[in-house]
């Protein structure tokens, strides 16, 4: 029996009724702590076990010319291949997507076996070299993990759905130890729109993982930068520079995507099971023919990066090997994502323009390191089309606010570039190459919902006080005038009512009929019925006005400040006629 | 039921966690370790090079171990790759803004880079910043430093001043008083480095430092100021 069922049957069923959505409410808060801590542990585990594998498989030293770092690759990328096509069909590339697809095709379900092939493929893939980032598989495990919770509870399908993205939010804020951005980046991407209803459990899951995920890696942040001070407003100008770079470069990467991957999906079935095998070989080759730093997830590398390790040729050659590898390791169908790679090749654009401002323009002050690290958020807004996660991503990874500025003009400049040269962005792009057509934040803020200001009608009907009898009101109102509209408002002590014609014209023969009647001298909001139109603003959607039109024929449309006053009426067809120009 | 299960569950998978990351985090202490003792090996050695590649290796398994970052930082300034090791001795003063030895590191690759607005200000933080072992003894050394320094790019009033707040600390020692004596001569203050020389004489009367020093110095007053007597 589900708990959801124990607490029905608990309960006495007239206190059942009421007390069952806030039980419910507290349950689902409860669950999310627990779905945090469970994922928190499961991406600390997966974390630990591509360092472990890369250590086996790679060594304690990977240095250019030694030959396992093309063996290894290429020989594991052919085992994962193998247990993807006959053991883990639903791992292919990043997690991001398929989360998505969960959620809005499946009501987010996603199997126990999805969980662990992620899991052991991911952290095989990765821990063997391939150019691909931990980040997006666990955000699939977080969200396995709250989908194999929710089923075992018994929670309802609407309930169940809403259990996906928190669990995404928490496999994400613990590895990125970035509870902030975990957040927005699910509410961004993933859900597609604010929504208070699961905002609350979203953060809870985020807090409780990355408490788990700080208990065990500690409380830093993931890369340590200097204080930045913007002495010289110029230095502003070479943050614009980078930002219109990491646009330019941003698109490069999702082209190289675009192009690649459906070519490489279309490849005969033998052919696709060797991809993985061959995108190995030649990342692993990248690595043994003077770039290591490029396979792999790549923390060490933007480390590096941020610490000026690097000189500006090696800068740049890294940042184009690691588009190059990481598009071939993805297209491939090699399980991973492209969180890190996007920041591996934003840190080291970063880091170039910060040499190259070094080199050329030494009077100014800003550090290598800020740049690299300005570079990782223009990067991610640029490529993965999430600025506000963007700029947190970058405050929160380093623990340093003093860099905001810089991180929002660059962030800003590369966001709008990619927009206006790839108009789809890259997660819509891979979702629309599997065939699947998935709602966006980005495509909703592009939408411009109508309101009922869009509607509203300054001619009113006749408005009639309620505390009047029908006598009195015919006193002062022609009966023609009164029943030549549709309708008639009527301005009751508790709200508005409008009235149809036809009740309106049997008030008023009844009331012809028998003038002594009780009735006849009842003010006339007694006469009519006990609801009342609903009180709405100008502002509000204009989609909430379609549900009232089967009881109203028009509705009134208040003020905000003064709620008697009316802004005008908003009716079917005017509503319809709205849309229909709207789709014009 | 479901939620004590849920529960159980949780604890389990905290506790395989907590063995799996125990026995990964060893495993890299150890690696760390390992290669920590092998650059600092080659850097004893001298061949910072080789340094900097076991050194990047300890930290990458190992990266918050300050020691490490210090000794990196050194050897990639011995490798002549001062950005680099500018870079890493910023990331440090970050976490520790206070520290004498890191602001005297950068005050020094400032100073290498000929960009004195910097080299200055961290000379002067180092001077009153946290030092371990003697601190009175390491302040002293830092000022006379800036005071070489400020000497060397020609500023030789702001020279003396250090000098100045620097003798404050100086130990009573005839090497050290001679010592002093010389950096007011270079400084261009000679009656200040006449009365060092004459307190090194004094505490060691055969100090031929100090004996030539003064002796320098008494013709340059001679020529100048012939009211000053002899040391001795």
């Amino acid at each position: 029996m589900s708990t959801e069922a124990t607490l029905i049957d608990a309960t006495p069923p007239l206190e059942a009724t009421a007390s069952l959505p806030m039980r419910e409410e507290r349950l689902f808060l409860l669950l999310s702590i627990f779905i945090g801590v469970l994922s928190g542990l499961l991406v600390v585990s997966f974390r630990v076990a591509i360092e472990w594998l890369s250590m086996l498989l790679l060594g304690v030293a990977p240095a250019p010319g030694q030959k396992r770092l093309f063996l290894i690759p290429a020989a594991v990328g052919l085992v994962v291949a193998v247990l993807t096509r006959y053991v883990f069909p639903g791992v292919r590339g990043s997690g991001v997507n398929q989360t998505k697809a969960a959620l809005y095709i499946h009501n987010g379900y996603i199997s126990v076996r999805t969980v662990i092939g992620k899991f052991l493929l991911s952290a095989l893939a990765i821990g063997s070299g391939q150019s691909l980032g931990p980040e997006d598989p666990s955000l699939q495990i977080g969200a396995g993990v709250a989908s194999l919770i929710g089923r075992r509870i018994g929670l309802s399908r609407g309930r169940l759905r809403l259990l996906a993205p928190v669990g995404a939010a928490a496999g994400l804020a613990a590895a990125f130890n970035a509870p902030i951005s975990a957040i927005l980046f699910v509410i961004e991407e993933v859900i597609g729109k604010w929504t208070a209803g699961v905002l609350g459990s979203i953060v809870l899951a985020a807090i409780a993982s990355v408490a788990v995920a700080r208990w065990f890696w500690g409380a830093q942040p993931m890369f340590q930068i200097p204080s930045i001070a913007l002495r010289d407003p110029r230095e502003l100008l070479a943050y614009s520079v980078l930002g219109v770079i990491g646009g330019f470069a941003a698109l490069l990467f999702a082209k190289s995507l675009e192009y690649l991957r459906p070519r490489l999906r279309a490849q005969p079935q033998w052919l696709q099971l060797l991809q993985p095998s061959i995108a190995g070989l030649l990342v692993g080759c990248i690595g043994y023919f003077g770039l290591p730093e490029v396979m792999g997830a790549g923390y060490g590398a933007i480390d590096q990066a941020m610490h000026a390790q690097f000189a500006l040729k090696m800068l740049l050659l890294l940042a184009v090997f690691k588009i190059a590898a990481t598009t071939v390791s993805f297209s491939s169908g090699t399980p991973g994502g492209m969180f890190a790679p996007t920041l591996f090749i934003g840190a080291m654009l970063g880091a170039a323009v910060g040499s190259f401002e070094k080199i050329f323009f030494p009077h100014l002050t800003g550090s290598i390191g800020s740049y690299a690290l300005v570079g990782m958020g223009v990067l991610f807004a640029a490529f993965l089309r999430v600025p506000l996660t963007s700029v947190f991503m970058v405050l929160e990874v380093s623990g340093n606010y003093s860099i905001i500025f810089p991180v929002i003009l660059a962030n800003t400049i590369a966001y709008l570039i990619s927009r206006i040269l790839q108009p789809v962005p890259v997660f819509e792009l891979l979702t629309n190459q599997d065939g699947l057509y998935l709602p966006s934040l980005e495509e909703e803020r592009e939408e411009n919902e109508l309101r009922l200001e869009d509607a509203i009608e300054s001619m009113t009907p006749p408005i009639v006080a309620g505390s009047h009898s029908i006598p009195e009101i015919l006193s002062t109102n022609r009966k023609e005038d009164l029943l030549e509209p549709p309708c008639l408002l009527v301005q009751c002590s508790d709200g508005w009512y409008a009235a149809r014609r036809d009740e309106l014209e049997k008030l008023i023969a009844g009331s012809l009929d028998d003038p002594s009647a009780p009735s006849t001298q009842q003010p006339l909001e007694e006469n009519l019925g006990k609801d009342r139109t609903p009180i709405i603003f100008p502002d509000q959607p204009l989609a909430i006005a379609l549900s009232y039109f089967q009881r109203w024929p028009v509705l009134p449309i208040s003020n905000r400040a003064a709620r008697g006053v009316l802004e005008g009426i908003v009716s079917l067809d005017g509503v319809l006629r709205r849309y229909q120009q709207t789709r014009l | 039921m479901i939620l004590s299960v849920l529960f159980l569950s949780t604890l389990v998978l905290f506790a395989i966690t907590s063995v799996l990351f125990r026995s990964f985090s060893t495993r890299r202490v150890d690696l760390g370790r390992e290669f920590a003792l092998s650059g600092q090996k080659a850097l004893s050695e001298g061949a910072p090079e080789k340094a900097v590649r076991d050194l990047r290796l300890s930290l990458s398994y190992a990266p918050d171990e300050t020691s490490n970052q210090l000794l990196l930082a050194e050897a990639l300034a011995l490798a002549h790759h001062p950005d680099q090791a500018r870079g890493y001795f910023l990331a440090l003063l970050d976490q520790h803004p206070a520290d004498g030895f890191l602001n005297l590191q950068l005050a020094r690759l400032a100073r290498q880079r000929n960009n004195r607005q910097a080299a200055i200000p961290y000379y002067r933080a180092a001077a009153v910043g946290n030092w371990s072992g003697d601190s009175i003894d390491e302040r002293f050394h830092v000022q006379l430093e800036l005071a070489d320094y400020l000497a060397e790019l020609g500023d030789l009033r702001s020279a003396r001043a250090e000098l100045l707040v620097a003798v404050a600390d100086a130990p009573e020692d005839p090497a050290v008083s001679a010592m002093i004596g010389r950096r007011f001569e270079q400084a261009d203050d000679l009656p200040d480095a006449l009365k060092y020389y004459k307190k090194a004489l004094k505490l060691d009367p055969k100090n031929t430092a100090a004996l030539v020093g003064a002796e320098r110095v008494l013709e340059k007053i001679g020529e100048g100021s012939p009211s000053v007597g002899s040391p001795q």
